[in-house]
């Protein structure tokens, strides 16, 4: 192995197809995030390939069955909310280090809740959104609320740029 | 045209197109392949695995041995888990051939090769470990223990969390 230092690692899944971009929100109270409607986590500049997209639980998730599903707003032009997946099932008490991950195959494919610990399977399929010379937002609605101060989580998206500029901002 | 590259801007190269490559040193397998799990590397923070196999350094024994992988949190502990299903017999494959991670499911078997020939390449990935957290990523052999042979384990990946990456550990 070469004798790289963890930014020079980073660096090389950037270049990688499989990899692409990572940008992450910051670790979070589910509070915040997890309503019942919908809340902005990314900005988008751009169209880029979503090669993955998950939720990652840092500790355990409340008892509240907040069923998450991914939304776009558009910003710029102007695009009124639409589903980019189905709901998953309840995350009630997701167990820390479990993901909930973007399946990408279709507008209406539900998130897949991860079986085991630690270990998050390939999305079945990657999924472009956004468009040349605009933005959106990618954006999260669980219908039900996560509560409490202890249940945290962190979002995680992989991509890779399609158009002149694109890029991706974590507003969480 | 011939490029003048270097071994080491070679290795480079391939860090970048198939993901960093880590890789234990040769082990023999009665000590790898004992009909129970051998911990081969640890995991910090949370990586995405493009590539895991096991590689004949010198040819296997006769022994009916299978072989799978899991992954086994360790901070915080979370009992091990498979990331493959068990192989067919690794049993006399020969200098070279390899065991080779699928990463279709975590109930998908690893291809055996009979030959020095890698029989389809691996395009499927999977993440493993957790933000923050640390884990294992074990060989469990079973049915028989190998009795002679040797074998290295190589690992490709790329990091997923901010500072992930692997070490071998043996």
């Amino acid at each position: 192995m070469g004798s790289y230092s963890p930014s020079t690692i980073a660096e090389v899944g950037e270049l990688n197809p499989k990899r692409g971009i990572v940008c992450r929100t910051g670790t979070f109270v589910n509070s915040a995030v997890f309503l019942t409607t919908a809340v902005n986590i990314f900005k988008v500049t751009g169209r880029i390939r979503i090669v993955s997209l998950d939720i990652e639980a840092i500790t355990d998730f409340s008892a509240h069955a907040s069923v998450p599903r991914w939304q776009i707003e558009g910003l710029t032009p102007v695009v009124a909310l639409f589903n980019i997946s189905a709901a998953s099932g309840a995350l009630t008490s997701l167990a820390a280090g479990k993901f909930v991950t973007f399946a990408g195959t279709a507008l209406n494919t539900a998130l897949v809740i991860g079986a085991a610990v630690g270990i998050m399977v390939k999305p079945a399929n990657v999924m472009d959104v956004g468009w040349d010379g605009g933005s959106c937002y990618l954006a999260l609605d669980s219908d039900v609320a996560q509560v409490g101060a202890t249940a945290t989580a962190v979002i995680t998206l992989c991509y890779l740029p399609q158009s002149d500029g694109a890029g991706v901002d974590a507003l969480v | 045209m011939p490029r003048n590259l270097s071994p080491s801007t070679m290795d480079r190269v391939g860090d970048i197109t198939r993901g960093v490559h880590v890789k234990t040193g040769t082990i023999a397998n009665t000590v790898a392949l004992p009909s129970a799990a051998y911990n081969i590397f640890t995991v910090r923070g949370r990586i995405r695995i493009l590539g895991l196999d096991c590689e004949a350094v010198t040819a296997f024994a006769a022994d009916a041995t299978l072989l799978k992988w899991q992954f086994e949190n360790t901070t915080p502990v979370v009992a091990a888990a498979d990331i493959s299903a068990a192989s067919l017999s690794i049993a006399s494959i020969p200098i070279g051939a390899r065991v080779m991670w699928r990463g279709t499911a975590v109930n998908t078997a690893p291809d055996v090769s009979a030959t020095q020939a890698s029989i389809a390449v691996v395009t499927d990935y999977m993440d493993v470990g957790t933000t923050g957290g640390v884990g294992i990523i074990n060989a469990t052999s079973s049915i028989a223990a190998q009795t002679s042979g040797t074998c290295r384990f190589n690992l490709y990946y790329l990091p997923i969390s901010d500072g992930a990456y692997v070490e071998a550990l043996v």
